[in-house]
């Protein structure tokens, strides 16, 4: 190993950053957190190994013990990297492909925080000849508002996302004449029509909340809010996220439908199911291929393609992906698309790229002895050290049988 | 479970129902060869009775005879089968919840479960309510043997429409009155030819066209005995029309070449309207079952051609003759048994060639490896001939291919260091490999369909042949890992040795690790063409990362001097369990504590082999330090 002399402050520090020691660590404390999350998955399952074990920082171990989170480790292994990129790599031909190499899993990890902070995944269900131009967030509600009748085929709706730190917030919708204060708001719950009292119009509704689930994806949101009316008066309201029906409040501007709803992702195009096929292997239930005929309409512009597994559509930043297919009993065929728009998409195909390039340069540099010192018949690592030599080379013959 | 029950009311009159005819060796090429649409694709007969019997028993042949000897009398011969020791029952609770003996073999003949199939399906319904997570291992247990009894039921009355039957026994005036040539039984297919003259007679009994028993036929009492008899006739064989169609064993391919559904002989017997060439072959079908079941051999394999040629002509492009060549000479090779036995024969001798040092072995173990690759990697194309896809598709194939690369490198280790250590690490490395391979079998057909995210022969050429050539590294590393150690205890004075087995760990390491690595990148590529992410810290891409990681830390502590020859040996050696949670034990996690059956006996052996590694490095560990220590006291 070549580490060179410490030096005092700052300047000493860095060296002493690039220490190959300090990547032995890091690499074994990833391995343990891979594992060990690898586990925990089967009992607590992926969201909650992924929240306390990689997207973390740290951990508490039986709530006491705190536990580095892949965060972290990661973190460290990136400025180790860039470290020994500064200080420890000797850059020579012999060399090359290792640095490529490495250069390649640190552009990987500025990829993994791109896309870990900036990429958005939502989902699209389309039944056949429906259209839409916004995709649903899989774990975050919005409260949706809008005018009724809305028969057209066309409505406008005013949204704002909710959760549970809105509790006792006035939310302002004025546009429809009303307020909404938000009383209770439950992340899982469950919905139960109640008796309907005597003289009640409808029947009274009660959510009964539960323990949300490990998947925030499984939960089904509720609230209850108190709406002001702008020409006085208030009236409760209880929303179900599980609920296809809004609730109905009564303003001086009409007819208001209020609905508990998955987060609502605007898209840059329209788009139209016109057909889904699930095709299976003859005489068996297993499916050989989904298929989904969309027609895709923006600025003007409308184009029919088709969408199946390992084959998605790229268009406009956006990529829609077969995800799953449903038939209900009537026979009406719906077909629900993956909806990924991730800037930082393309950082792991380069990295790909730089590594298995570096790898590859390195391997035929070693196989065809570049770079070795005279002597030593070695192959020189990241940190310009030399690998174990051959010491019978060119005496291919048969020794073990003289 | 309906089917179940429906087996279970029908077990009884099958049993009593068919001949017992000892059927002579009968010529089965022909019939071998017939393509049938199983799982989702066309195979030879010959393929399906090995899966079946597969399924069934754990075993693709029974008492050495080929499983196409055994389906053929399990269908022809159905009471001459019934004592056929074929349903394995892994798990000895359920034979006792059945009230059976438990077999020490854990085998069971159809004729001792015969008695229990209403309560085995009973207690397979009840299981089947059940959340598959929360089933204990009986529960599971019970569903796939009664699965099994259905599958065995099934293939049992494929052709049971041309066996005689005491259900249409005929006395000779009757047989006579409806043109039937006197015999002592007859089957479902000769009274079809004359259900004509028997709904003449039984016409005027059913429509109550005069006497008291207006509405209902004539009064019983009235018949004659012919009349009765027909009557019985008749309803004996509206009662096989209605139960047996159902027994699905498509044999037949579909005419029209959109369609893809096959039929199976029962729905070729039962067709309404039928031209000369469909008539011809019902009565083929018929021979086919008369001839086996009378021992004539002759007329089995000309009936048996006359049907192939019908079946040729009907299913056009459905039928791919080449694949099905194919499939027959493959199953014929049985190339990863042949290649076992030649690793075999190649580890005894390198072993003698270095152990005993004796020169004579060499060159046999050099050959025996290098045929033993030829063999495997054969058997490898000849699946992907047959399959028409990439050579990776399951879990078992992943076995063979991964057994297949450690053989060839161990060809490639001896050519560049010949001290039959290359000979010795291949060979034990494609023996092992293979032997696992046997568990992942039993499940049937191995070269299934695949299901549609799978369904891409890119990314299975890419992606998972590049991780398998990643397992195969670091398996080699492992076993070569295993020689440093056991060369270290025995002779660690021979620095020759052990630095030619340390130049060889660090090569197939540095192998198994790039290819690892770029497995792995082009595995998140795939999931990003498929689900959207790269990335999804998933299970099966958590193993693959964990290999990875391994890989790279081996590399990074040793010139951080934190091991040194010995560490690397014996990380090597820990890189085959880390490689074997990742390539296997991953898929145990899914399926949780409730497992039984051959997951867990994956399971086992995965514990087994851990606790044997953990005793072997201990073990070493002491040896080592205490030769080291003595070594030390005498300097």
């Amino acid at each position: 190993m070549n580490v060179p002399i410490p030096r005092p402050g700052l300047r000493g520090l860095l060296p002493r950053l690039a220490s190959l020691r300090i990547s032995v660590v890091c690499i074994a404390l990833l391995f343990i957190l891979t594992a060990w999350g690898t586990i925990y998955q089967a009992e607590h399952g992926l969201y909650a190994a992924q929240t306390r074990f990689f997207h973390s920082w740290y951990f508490l171990i039986a709530g006491v013990v705190p536990f580095p989170g892949a965060q972290t480790v990661i973190f460290a292994l990136f400025v180790n990297m860039l470290a020994s990129m500064a200080f420890r790599v000797k850059y020579t031909v012999a060399n090359l492909g290792n640095v490529i190499t490495h250069a390649g899993i640190l552009f990987l990890l500025v990829g993994s925080f791109i896309t870990y902070h900036f990429a958005q995944e939502s989902f699209l269900p389309l039944a056949e000849k429906e259209v839409s131009n916004v995709s649903l967030d899989r774990r975050n509600w919005e409260l949706a508002v809008w005018q009724e009748p809305s028969g057209e085929a066309e409505r406008k709706v005013t949204s704002m996302e909710l959760g549970p730190d809105q509790i006792g917030h006035e939310l302002d919708f004025s546009e429809y004449g009303i307020k909404a204060v938000v009383s209770n708001y439950y992340r899982n719950c469950k919905f139960g029509e109640m008796a309907q009292s005597e003289g009640a119009q409808a029947k009274a509704v009660k959510l009964t909340p539960s323990i949300p689930a490990q998947d925030p994806e499984d939960n089904i949101a509720g609230a209850v809010l108190r709406i002001k009316k702008a020409d006085g008066g208030d009236q409760e309201v209880t929303l179900y996220g599980g609920q296809d029906d809004a609730a109905r409040v009564a303003s001086a501007n009409g007819t208001i439908r209020i609905a508990l709803r998955q987060l609502r992702h605007p898209l840059p195009m329209t788009i139209r199911l016109i057909d889904v096929r699930k095709k299976d292997y003859p005489g068996t239930g297993i499916a050989r291929s989904y298929e989904s005929d969309v027609e895709v309409e923006s600025d003007g512009v409308a184009f029919k393609t088709r969408i199946y597994m390992n084959h998605p559509l790229h268009y406009k930043g956006y990529i829609f992906y077969q995800s799953s297919y449903a038939a209900n009993p009537q026979g009406r065929e719906t077909s629900v698309f993956a909806v990924v728009e991730n800037r930082g998409r393309l950082v792991p195909y380069i990295s790909g790229g730089l590594v298995f390039g570096g790898m590859v340069l390195h391997f035929l540099m070693m196989l065809f002895g570049y770079g070795r010192r005279p002597g030593s018949n070695g192959t020189a690592n990241l940190n310009g050290n030399a690998a174990p030599a051959r010491r019978d080379e060119g005496k291919r013959k048969l020794e073990v049988l003289k | 479970m309906k089917l179940g029950i429906f087996v279970a009311a029908l077990a009884a009159p099958i049993l009593a129902a068919f001949t017992n005819a000892a059927a002579a060796d009968m010529p089965l090429d022909g019939f071998k060869a017939l393509p049938i649409m199983d799982g989702g694709r066309v195979k030879p007969l010959d393929t399906y009775a090995r899966a079946t019997l597969l399924q069934l028993s754990s075993k693709s042949s029974y008492h050495g005879k080929p499983a196409i000897a055994w389906l053929a009398k399990l269908m022809f011969d159905p009471k001459g089968s019934v004592d056929d020791k074929v349903f394995r029952i892994n798990n000895p609770e359920v034979a006792y919840s059945l009230g059976i003996e438990p077999q020490p073999d854990s085998r069971y003949a159809f004729a001792q479960l015969g008695p229990a199939i209403s309560k085995l399906f009973e207690l397979a319904e009840a299981a089947s309510r059940v959340d598959e997570k929360q089933r204990t291992p009986v529960e599971t247990e019970l569903i796939r043997v009664a699965n099994n009894m259905n599958l065995y039921v099934t293939n049992m009355n494929a052709f049971s429409f041309c066996l005689p039957s005491p259900e249409f026994k005929v006395d000779t005036a009757t047989a006579r009155a409806i043109g039937l040539e006197p015999r002592a039984e007859y089957s479902y297919l000769d009274l079809r030819s004359h259900m004509g003259a028997i709904g003449l007679m039984v016409r005027p009994l059913m429509a109550g066209e005069v006497g008291p028993g207006a509405g209902h036929g004539r009064d019983p009492a009235t018949w004659t005995p012919a009349e009765q008899e027909a009557m019985r006739l008749f309803q004996a064989f509206a009662g096989w029309s209605e139960q047996y169609r159902q027994y699905s064993f498509p044999l037949v391919p579909p005419g029209e070449a959109r369609e893809e559904m096959w039929q199976s002989p029962w729905d070729l017997v039962s067709r309404p309207n039928m031209d000369s060439a469909y008539r011809a072959a019902v009565a083929d079908l018929g021979t086919m079952g008369r001839s086996y079941a009378e021992g004539r051999p002759d007329e089995f394999k000309q009936a048996v051609s006359r049907f192939a040629g019908f079946v040729s002509a009907r299913g056009q492009g459905a039928i791919k003759a080449r694949a099905n060549g194919l499939e027959l000479f493959y199953n014929a090779l049985e190339p990863f048994y042949l290649a076992k036995i030649l690793y075999g024969f190649a580890i005894l001798a390198s072993l003698i060639a270095i152990m005993a040092m004796r020169r004579w072995t060499y060159w046999p173990g050099v050959l025996c490896l290098a045929a033993g690759v030829a063999v495997h990697a054969t058997g490898i194309g000849l699946r992907v001939a047959i399959g028409g896809r990439a050579p990776i598709t399951n879990l078992f194939e992943t076995f063979l291919f991964v057994a297949c690369v450690g053989a060839m490198l161990g060809l490639a280790l001896e050519y560049y260091n010949r001290k039959a250590f290359g000979i010795l690490v291949g060979s034990i490395t494609g023996f092992l490999v293979l032997m696992l391979s046997g568990r992942y079998d039993t499940d049937g057909d191995t070269i299934g369909v695949l299901v549609a995210v799978l369904n891409s022969n890119f990314w299975l050429s890419t992606h998972v042949i590049t991780i398998s050539l990643g397992y195969a590294g670091f398996c080699m590393a492992g076993v070569l890992g295993h020689l440093f150690i056991i060369q270290k205890i025995v002779n660690d004075k021979n620095r020759e040795k052990l630095d030619a087995l340390t130049r060889m760990t660090y090569g197939v390491l540095a192998f198994g690790l790039i290819f690892a690595l770029i497995g792995t990148v082009l595995g998140g590529v795939w999931a990003d063409q498929s689900w959207g992410r790269f990335w999804g810290w998933d299970p099966k891409e958590n193993g693959a990362l964990m290999i990875v990681l391994w890989g790279v830390l081996l590399f990074h502590a040793k010139p951080a001097k934190l091991i040194g020859d010995l560490g690397m040996a014996v990380g090597s050696v820990l890189g085959i369990i880390v490689v074997m949670m990742a390539w296997f034990g991953i898929n145990l996690l899914g399926v949780g504590l409730h497992s039984y059956g051959f997951t867990s006996g994956v399971a086992t052996a995965l514990s087994v082999y851990v606790g044997i590694e953990t005793v072997f490095l201990a073990g070493s560990f002491y040896l080592i330090k205490r030769k080291e220590f003595r070594q030390a006291l005498a300097a």
